[in-house]
């Protein structure tokens, strides 16, 4: 992963599209995040969860392209999820306020059932 | 710690594995903080001063102990103080979607105090971080 450090792998669950994240988030990386997710909920599919076992570092791009794709989401009847987060990570989000206006959970299994 | 870099989010990223690298001795929270704090501020410069142009160049030193770091950036762009610029809090941000405008407010968090100072030909900004 040497020019971009970011792979995102696609997958289905019942009404969930779920995207696995590996690698980093940063102001490189975001626009291929931001992408994915706005081609998504283009094509009405709204409830997603992003798997983030893999994202070791998120910079405030990378926030921010969740933040838009939560209203995004959320004003279709939608819903993002945000799976595994390390704890580094979500302090990022908690930094920032934002812990209680993201769904996290602690494992992809439980993002999905919830 | 003393490095040049160009205007690219190449060098940000060796730089980040740079800061990395040095403070891995460090406790994992300031190495994480201090390597996020510099990639917000770099990018800010990058992006918002130089427009990422990669022949423009950022001038950075980083002193640190165990629980504390200093610092120094300084570039050529035009003058720009980011220790009074007004930007909206980000909860006002997150109700309006916006996919941007939250690396400021992190800097604040993560940093204990920022000083600006305008250079004949540029920007100096020093950060001071405690554990």
């Amino acid at each position: 992963m040497a020019q971009s450090e970011l792979t995102i792998r696609q997958g289905e669950k019942g009404k969930f599209v779920i995207l696995q994240l590996q690698g980093k988030v940063d102001s490189e990386t975001s626009p291929k995040l931001t992408e994915a997710l706005n081609k998504l909920i283009s094509a009405g599919k709204v409830w997603i969860v992003l798997d983030m076992t893999g994202v070791s570092f998120m910079s405030s791009a990378g926030i921010g392209a969740t933040v838009k794709a939560l209203n995004d989401t959320r004003s279709k009847k939608g819903d993002l999820r945000l799976a595994a987060v390390q704890d580094e990570v979500k302090k990022v989000y908690e930094l920032l306020g934002f812990a209680a206006a993201f769904s996290f959970y602690p494992s992809l299994k439980q993002a999905l059932e919830a | 710690m003393v490095r040049t870099l160009r205007a690219s989010t190449k060098d940000i990223r060796k730089y980040r594995e740079e800061i990395k690298k040095i403070t891995k001795n460090l406790s994992y929270k300031n190495s994480h903080f201090l390597v996020l704090g510099l990639e917000e501020i770099l990018t800010n410069v990058m992006e918002h001063g130089y427009r990422y142009d990669g022949r423009r160049k950022i001038y950075t030193g980083f002193f640190y102990t165990k629980k504390r770091a200093i610092i120094k950036i300084a570039d050529r762009a035009k003058p720009y103080d980011p220790t009074k610029a007004k930007h909206p809090e980000p909860m006002e941000l997150l109700e309006k979607g916006a996919d941007g405008g939250y690396g400021n407010y992190l800097v604040k968090k993560i940093f204990y105090k920022a000083v600006y100072r305008q250079l004949s030909n540029g920007n100096l900004l020093v950060l001071f971080y405690i554990d």
